[in-house]
């Protein structure tokens, strides 16, 4: 044991400081491209009208870098509805109704050392009961339309729901949003969202300035 | 144990059946009859049930959707108390029907990537590469470099992953979250060489879509493999840590795949006689006891072996610019295997005036999921999480590739 404890002491401390700070570091390509110059027609999910990126559609696949760059922002959410009951402690339970897998680790990442979702009162849980945040991953599988709503009956008051990536949010290029099974109060972009996205998300629906 | 005519995959064209053995390049055509003695036969045609009646015996559900599991799937335990008698797994409530056919090229590109977004370097290499072969496009040597490169971070991320999950099952907290931080680090130096954590957008049809950067990636990889090996070494030292994975859920098959075959001793990789590893020099790992701590290992040694591979490609690419070469026919077929982190993939392709016309994939969760059915026979109920996560099971691979 006192070896980990040594090892753990040499690593010093490696958790970001992020809100206080910006971001130590982004995935360029998960965070909402920007318009730098000339026209560009072909996006594969039409997220692009009018030079302007809709967040909700954009699956990161960076077909457009001929005419638009990552903006690096993590401020890559829309936020419907804000709880601010829930700003010192928010218990997520992740629902995966058609995923990939990448929002799974990107969720997972959450917890560890870098980022430290517990320092700001964020837990993740296992039953939906317990739970203050739904958060959906994946597009919306037929079979689990039923477990999805099931879940969000069984939650207490308050609660929000998180639409987490481009499935949830429009369907991406694989199948159905969680639009008329939900209603999303959070709508976070990216394929998947980068964890300091998804960090930046939970505290703007809690009500925190990031 | 020879093993070549085990038999990987199977589907329907045209009225006809083929089967894809082992080490073989083409499907063969076969009668139904020789196929349904098989042992793998159920997983093939996406059936894992394991019903078990008697007396005293009951069906505990577990799932679609719960804490333990990262993915959604139901699994039924049948039991008479602790020990779990037979498991049933219900994988299709997260399905995705998923349709390449008849899709432009890079349409169904961006969705094979999202087919497991996790291992999405391999299979969008998987998905280039049938094209590839089938249209004669002949790629560089850069691409096959940057290539291999994405596949073994995706690999070295993969396996940590799943030892992180493992540590997590089996209460090994501290050592999880060191791991944890492992990961995370070789994930932000996929963004920062590729620019993105899951290598989205960068295989292209003939070559590769963006710019790279891999300054100085060599020696980063090389330290996290490093310090890998240091938490292994306190990690094997756990008492705890190697009773509660140290026989559970044995399973010795010909026909699993990855880590869960090379845990019975079989030393067989698709990597060994892939064209695209000819200038590499790696080792195939493999380990005795077919248990939870053998594939455990089997793993831990891999992230070793892809430091090596990586250090190689790097010295061979050429070129960190995007390169896509042109098609010289409009018609064929293929059939590639991948070793992606969890096992070999095959993927066969038929391609008609530049049409996907007819496709078969077998993931190789598919099998490593019967296995795991098979193996938690007899074992105990509180075994289930170091049994699954020893496996690196991914349900997303179970969705219909049409």
């Amino acid at each position: 044991m006192s070896r980990w404890i040594l090892r753990g002491l040499k690593k010093g401390i490696i958790t970001s400081r992020f809100p206080k700070n910006e971001p130590e570091t982004i995935s360029p390509w998960s965070t909402l491209p920007v318009y730098m110059k000339n026209s560009y027609k072909g996006c594969p999910t039409d997220a692009i009208h009018n030079n302007e990126v809709d967040l909700r559609r954009c699956i990161s696949c960076g077909r457009c870098s001929s005419s638009f760059s990552p903006s690096l922002n993590v401020n890559n959410s829309i936020i419907l509805r804000s709880e601010r009951y829930l700003k010192k402690s928010l218990k997520i339970y992740v629902l995966d109704a058609g995923s990939c897998g990448a929002c799974n680790t990107e969720l997972h990442a959450l917890s560890n050392p870098f980022y430290d979702m517990n320092r700001l009162g964020i837990f993740f849980v296992n039953t939906p009961k317990q739970a203050d945040a739904l958060f959906v991953i994946g597009v919306l599988s037929e079979q689990m339309k039923r477990v999805v709503k099931e879940a969000y009956d069984i939650m207490a008051e308050p609660k929000l729901v998180f639409a987490m990536g481009a499935c949830p949010a429009s369907g991406n290029i694989l199948g159905s949003s969680l639009s008329g099974i939900l209603d999303a109060d959070v709508i976070i972009g990216g394929c998947p969202p980068d964890p300091f996205v998804i960090l930046n998300a939970i505290m703007n629906a809690r009500g925190d300035v990031s | 144990m020879n093993t070549d005519n085990v038999i990987e995959g199977f589907f329907y064209n045209g009225g006809t059946q083929y089967k894809i053995l082992r080490r073989t390049e083409y499907p063969q055509k076969v009668t139904a009859e020789s196929l349904d003695q098989l042992d793998q036969w159920n997983c093939l045609r996406t059936e894992f049930q394991h019903e078990t009646r008697g007396e005293n015996i009951m069906g505990f559900d577990y799932g679609p959707s719960m804490g333990g599991v990262i993915e959604s799937i139901l699994f039924r335990m049948y039991t008479n108390g602790e020990r779990i008698v037979s498991m049933s797994a219900f994988p299709h409530f997260k399905e995705r029907a998923i349709s390449i056919r008849s899709q432009p090229f890079d349409m169904a590109l961006m969705r094979m990537e999202r087919f497991n977004g996790f291992h999405s370097a391999s299979y969008s290499t998987m998905f280039c590469r049938v094209i590839e072969q089938s249209m004669r496009i002949k790629t560089t040597q850069s691409t096959h470099m940057i290539r291999i490169i994405m596949m073994e971070m995706e690999r070295i991320a993969s396996h940590i992953f799943v030892i992180t999950r493992l540590c997590e099952a089996a209460s090994q907290n501290i050592a999880a979250f060191h791991l944890n931080a492992l990961r995370e680090r070789i994930i932000r130096l996929a963004a920062k060489a590729f620019g993105h954590r899951y290598f989205f957008g960068i295989n292209s049809v003939g070559g590769t879509a963006r710019k790279i950067h891999i300054d100085h990636l060599w020696e980063d990889v090389g330290q996290i493999v490093n310090e890998f090996n240091d938490i292994l070494k306190l990690l094997s030292g756990s008492r705890i840590f190697i009773d509660r994975i140290q026989k559970t859920c044995i399973i010795e098959r010909p026909w699993l795949s990855g880590p869960a075959l090379r845990a019975t001793g079989e030393k067989y990789d698709a990597r060994m006689s892939d064209s695209y590893y000819d200038r590499i020099k790696f080792n195939v790992v493999s380990e005795m006891g077919s248990d939870s701590l053998a594939r455990f290992l089997v793993r831990a040694r891999e992230i070793t072996e892809s430091g090596k591979i990586i250090e190689q490609a790097v010295s061979q690419i050429e070129t960190t610019k995007p390169v896509i070469e042109t098609a010289s026919e409009k018609s064929g077929n293929s059939l590639v295997r991948i070793e992606t982190p969890s096992g070999n993939a095959i993927f066969y392709m038929e391609i008609e005036d530049g049409n996907i016309e007819y496709t078969y994939l077998r993931p190789p969760s598919l099998v490593n999921l019967e296995g795991f059915l098979l193996g938690m026979k007899g074992n105990v109920k509180t075994d289930f999480p170091f049994a699954y996560e020893s496996f690196g099971i991914w349900v997303s691979e179970l969705s219909v590739i049409a």
